[in-house]
């Protein structure tokens, strides 16, 4: 059977077949490339989420590592912050402790030492040598001054040396003091009021009518190109207290008492005690002193003229200046010491018990060494500190360049009252104002 | 031969006896082309529309892929920085834990230094103490026996006798 159809339409017939299969095998490629695609697409993104999921759980891990490092790491700041706190504070503590340790070492250096001078005069006085009994004191001055706390208070001799009285002569200073170490009269020197020196005991004899180690309370006067010292002596057999005057040539003695009796006293006020002379603008010397007012008598510092060579009493008696009439006197005044200073009297005086913590320093203005005197403040000028208690007996004296100055005794705190010692101070003075101003001393 | 003697009779009698088997005849072409056109384009359809999801598909996987890439980018970004502080920190722990263990000796050196000062200062402060005790006695008994008061001079040696004893024995 033939084909009769024409034979384009066959052709065309063919090549659309042809054309169908061509576009059916183009497609299936197409769609198969597509998918193969697809296929790999998929599969790298399947890698990529795998990559992810790696790198998501490492960054989990190593966060919780980051995170217990971080702890650790702030862990270990803190402790050795803490250490180092506990390590300064240590530190600080042991320098402490070093320091402290360093001048305890001082300390009992400076004890032992003081001590052993102590010891060595303590013997010297069982031997009945006062005289090397200073000298070992002397020698351990500057030690026992570091045991009593320094200077800086104005200590200047850390041994017994109660009611002291200064005199300069030449350059030299010389402070006398009541009965002690050093004999009856204390004597020592200094060049420079820090530096003192044992000279030995000023007053080697006694005369018959006073009693052995009952004498205080020196002053001294240079006069006629002598030196009158006078002092407190006990008459003999328990009797009152009076005034006595002995006499040298040069200032640190042998004071030679010839009296056949008291230079001065009053047996009815109870006895006489604290003299202290005192020279005028115009030379004339008095001398000012306590009567101890016993039998109902008022205690009364009194002061009454000297002859010109110190050694008697002028005039018809002597003058009352003063009594106790306030609170922090507690009824007593004594150790009274007249100064002249620009036109003004001054009149410096104890009050209440001298074997306590009470005793202080008053001051009175008065119009002439006779009086009339008033008390210009109801407070004494100079009572119990920090550093001393009880400081009392004191006496005004110039120094080379004509500056003033106030010595005086106290007890060291924790140690008061008799047979403790009583040191001397020295500290300036100024009496420029209304009240006298006890400086600094130091 | 049938054909021939045939066809002078289809010739005559013309339409009526050869017009229906030659229709029939030429419709079965055009079916088949016609269900090979069906054919053909439905599997064309077919292939297109598989070949465009498969393309959707693929656009798709991309456009995660790139995603997963930034996210996988930041993870690796966080990573890196923490792995750096990481490294600070054990660092800082590699210097510090030795530093501390020596500070740590440092502070027990020193405490135990700062016992043995203490120590030192308590049996000092013990020796002062003493020797203050022993001083004030003798000076007090210096002072009484050089005013002659004998009494009070032994007194006030007897009451530092322990003190003074023991300060003469500690050296």
């Amino acid at each position: 059977m033939a084909d009769r159809r024409p034979r384009w339409r066959r052709r065309l017939g063919q090549l659309a077949i042809l054309g169908a299969a061509v576009s059916l095998v183009i497609a299936l490629v197409t769609d198969l490339q597509a998918h193969a695609r697809d296929r790999q697409a998929h599969a790298v993104l399947a890698s990529a989420e795998a990559t992810l999921g790696t790198t998501r759980t490492k960054l989990t891990s190593t966060s919780r590592a980051q995170h217990r490092a971080n702890e650790d790491r702030l862990a270990l700041l803190s402790a050795d912050a803490y250490t180092r706190a506990v390590w300064a504070d240590a530190d600080q503590k042991l320098a402490g402790a070093t320091q402290a340790a360093f001048f305890q070492g001082l300390d009992i250096g400076s004890l032992q030492t003081c001590l052993g001078g102590v010891k060595g005069a303590l013997a010297q006085i069982a031997n009945h040598n006062n005289t090397q009994a200073g000298m070992d004191l002397s020698g351990v001055s500057p030690s026992c001054e570091t045991v009593d706390g320094g200077n800086t208070d104005g200590l200047a001799y850390p041994f017994d040396f109660p009611d002291p009285f200064v005199l300069m002569v030449g350059g030299t200073y010389f402070a006398y003091a009541t009965n002690s170490v050093e004999g009856n009269i204390q004597i020592i020197q200094s060049s420079d009021l820090t530096h003192w020196t044992a000279i030995g005991n000023a007053l080697p004899n006694l005369p018959s009518w006073a009693t052995p180690n009952h004498t205080w309370a020196p002053a001294v006067l240079p006069v006629g190109g002598q030196y009158v010292l006078y002092y407190t002596a006990q008459l003999a057999k328990g009797g009152p207290q009076c005034i006595s005057a002995a006499v040298a040539s040069q200032p640190q003695g042998p004071f030679i008492d010839t009296s056949a009796g008291p230079f001065a006293c009053q047996p009815t006020l109870g006895g006489s005690i604290d003299p202290s002379p005192f020279v005028n603008a115009d030379g004339t010397p008095y001398l000012v002193w306590k009567s101890t007012g016993e039998g109902g008598q008022p205690t009364t510092i009194w002061s009454q003229q000297l002859d010109p060579a110190g050694t008697g009493l002028v005039g018809s008696g002597a003058t009352p200046l003063l009594i106790p009439d306030q609170s922090w006197e507690g009824g007593n005044v004594e150790a009274p010491d007249l100064v002249l200073n620009a036109g003004r009297y001054f009149l410096f005086y104890s009050g209440n018990d001298w074997n306590s913590a009470h005793y202080a320093v008053g001051v009175a203005s008065c119009s002439g060494p006779l009086g009339p005197c008033t008390k210009p403040s109801a407070q004494p000028i100079l009572t119990s500190g920090a550093d001393f208690l009880g400081p009392g007996g004191a006496s005004v004296f110039t120094d080379q360049s004509g500056g003033l100055w106030i010595a005086f005794h106290a007890w060291s705190p924790g140690a008061v009252g008799y047979p403790h010692n009583r040191d001397l101070y020295v500290r300036p003075l100024n009496l420029a104002g209304a009240l006298p101003v006890i400086e600094p001393g130091g | 031969m049938v054909f021939s003697v045939l066809e002078p009779q289809r010739d005559r009698t013309g339409p009526v006896l050869t017009k229906p088997t030659a229709t029939r005849r030429a419709w079965i072409p055009g079916l088949v082309l016609l269900g090979l056109i069906v054919l053909v384009g439905g599997g064309l359809g077919y292939l297109v529309g598989n070949e465009r999801q498969a393309n959707t598909q693929t656009d798709q996987a991309h456009a995660t892929w790139h995603t997963t890439r930034h996210h996988i980018a930041i993870a690796v970004g966080d990573l890196t920085v923490i792995r750096r502080e990481l490294r600070a920190d054990n660092r800082t722990i590699q210097v510090v834990a030795p530093a501390l263990a020596q500070d740590t000796a440092q502070v027990k050196a020193v405490q135990a230094a700062l016992a043995q000062a203490q120590a030192s200062v308590v049996q000092q402060g013990t020796t002062i103490a003493g020797l203050q005790a022993c001083l004030g006695g003798v000076e007090q008994a210096l002072n009484a026996l050089s005013v002659g008061d004998l009494d009070q001079a032994v007194s006030r040696l007897s009451a530092v006798a322990t003190p003074c004893q023991q300060v003469a024995a500690g050296g």
